[in-house]
């Protein structure tokens, strides 16, 4: 049986997920607890029914590590519950080579164990980006929490591609697709082809 | 043991270089036979002598050691990266096509949903700065830096305009400064400069020392000038600064 609870918590919780208050979205879960009370994981629970219809959902995200040392414990935001189409994700601002780009670094990291020379994943991605695009586009993947460099020069996942990237997924829609050869290393488009 | 120790050296520094590369994630973790190499280090371990090559040797171990952590966690994220091979998935990815990347990827991202908020403190914070904001036309109008001149040099006319010194007379001037000290032979520079016009003998005796004609001496805490009999030539620069007169 689902537990009662208020209207009044599930909007605050929602306020509080899906405003951006502070450098990173959603909230922590001490923060949940302070406002929404004890029972903050039953409230969490109604407002992902809520959200359901939106396509939303609350997401716990508790990788050590992740959001650095600081912040221990689970940080919640809220996601898109589906996945987008690539007409979609154009009209959302991102470009076919930048999400190809962000596809890559993310899965160069994953099958190098977590943690790659950042020559490494620019090399990758210069191949088939330009070199003067890669630096800036792995710029761009740092500063918006997907990728995070330490002071040796490695790149490893940033809190935003655990809380936003279905790695089981990637991983096995790359593995699965056909590799095109030399056809997919031609000059670098900035959309795709229609 | 049938190897010479200095093959057994270069072996096992080999064997240390393998080990950074690994940890260094330049070659994998089982490229490196650990069994293989423990046993040549057992092998070569009772011709040690020497401090160095123990260190070495301790060297290694630690790097093997090292390796097979590597090869632990390997085998776990293997077994926790879905059975697919890590290798096989770095190697195929320059083979894939922009569109097949951006696909695989947008197949499984879920974008995080935020929402840019206006709060009534960031709107009253916001009222005040605009209360206080200057119009954009006293804005642009270019204000005082508030900072000095730039320094420039002055140069003898400039001098004889403030009346500093005389133009026509300046170098008698020197040679009358130059004769006093030599008769003087040292004198405290304060002292000599305050038998006058402090600013003008100070300008004075500053070409005095600049030109080789007087040393500045400090001793005790104190500023000695002493008169060389001739013109010393001078190498190198060095530049002291002495406040005459006003606020230092």
């Amino acid at each position: 049986m689902t537990e009662a609870v208020p209207p009044e918590k599930i909007k605050r919780a929602a306020h509080l997920l899906l405003f951006r208050r502070g450098r990173r979205p959603g909230a922590r879960d001490y923060e949940l607890r302070n406002r929404l009370g004890p029972n903050y994981p039953a409230v969490i629970e109604r407002l992902n029914e809520v959200l359901k219809d939106l396509d939303l959902e609350v997401r716990g995200i508790s990788d050590p590590g992740v959001f650095g040392e600081e912040e221990s414990g689970k940080r919640y935001v809220a996601v898109l519950k589906g996945t987008m189409t690539p007409a979609d994700a154009r009209l959302s601002g991102w470009k076919i080579d930048t999400l190809a780009g962000l596809s890559a670094a993310i899965a160069l990291v994953l099958a190098k164990q977590g943690k790659v020379p950042r020559e490494d994943v620019e090399d990758l991605l210069a191949d088939k980006l330009g070199r003067w695009r890669t630096e800036a586009l792995v710029d761009t993947f740092e500063r918006s929490g997907y990728l995070q460099e330490d002071v040796d020069g490695f790149l490893a996942l940033g809190w935003r591609a655990y809380a936003e990237v279905d790695f089981k997924e990637l991983v096995t829609r790359l593995l699965a697709a056909k590799p095109v050869g030399a056809a997919g290393s031609g000059e670098p488009t900035e959309e795709r082809p229609e | 043991m049938a190897v010479p120790v200095s093959k057994a050296r270069t072996d096992l520094r080999d064997l240390l270089s393998a080990c950074r590369a690994v940890e260094e994630r330049r070659k994998g973790p089982f490229d490196l036979d650990v069994g293989e190499a423990m046993a040549k280090a057992a092998e070569y371990f009772p011709a040690w002598r020497a401090l160095e090559d123990l260190r070495l040797d301790a060297a290694v171990l630690n790097g093997l050691a090292r390796v097979i952590q590597i090869q632990e966690a390997r085998l776990r994220y293997e077994a926790g990266l879905f059975l697919a091979d890590p290798q096989f998935l770095a190697s195929k990815l320059p083979h894939l096509s922009q569109e097949a990347l951006a696909d695989a990827l947008l197949a499984g991202w879920h974008p995080v949903a935020q929402l840019e908020q206006v709060t009534p403190r960031g709107l009253e914070i916001a009222k005040r700065y605009f209360d206080a904001l200057l119009p954009w036309s006293v804005r642009r109008a270019k204000e005082p830096s508030g900072r000095p001149p730039e320094a420039r040099g002055m140069t003898e006319e400039d001098l004889a305009a403030l009346g500093v010194l005389r133009r026509e007379g300046f170098l008698g001037f020197l040679g009358d400064l130059w004769d006093e000290l030599k008769a003087t032979g040292s004198s405290d520079y304060w002292t000599f400069v305050h038998r006058g016009d402090a600013v003008q003998r100070a300008y004075g005796a500053a070409f005095l020392v600049s030109y080789g004609y007087a040393e500045l001496v400090p001793t005790d805490g104190r500023t000695e000038l002493r008169a060389n009999p001739q013109r010393i030539e001078r190498r190198g620069c060095r530049s002291a600064i002495i406040v005459v007169g006003g606020e230092a």
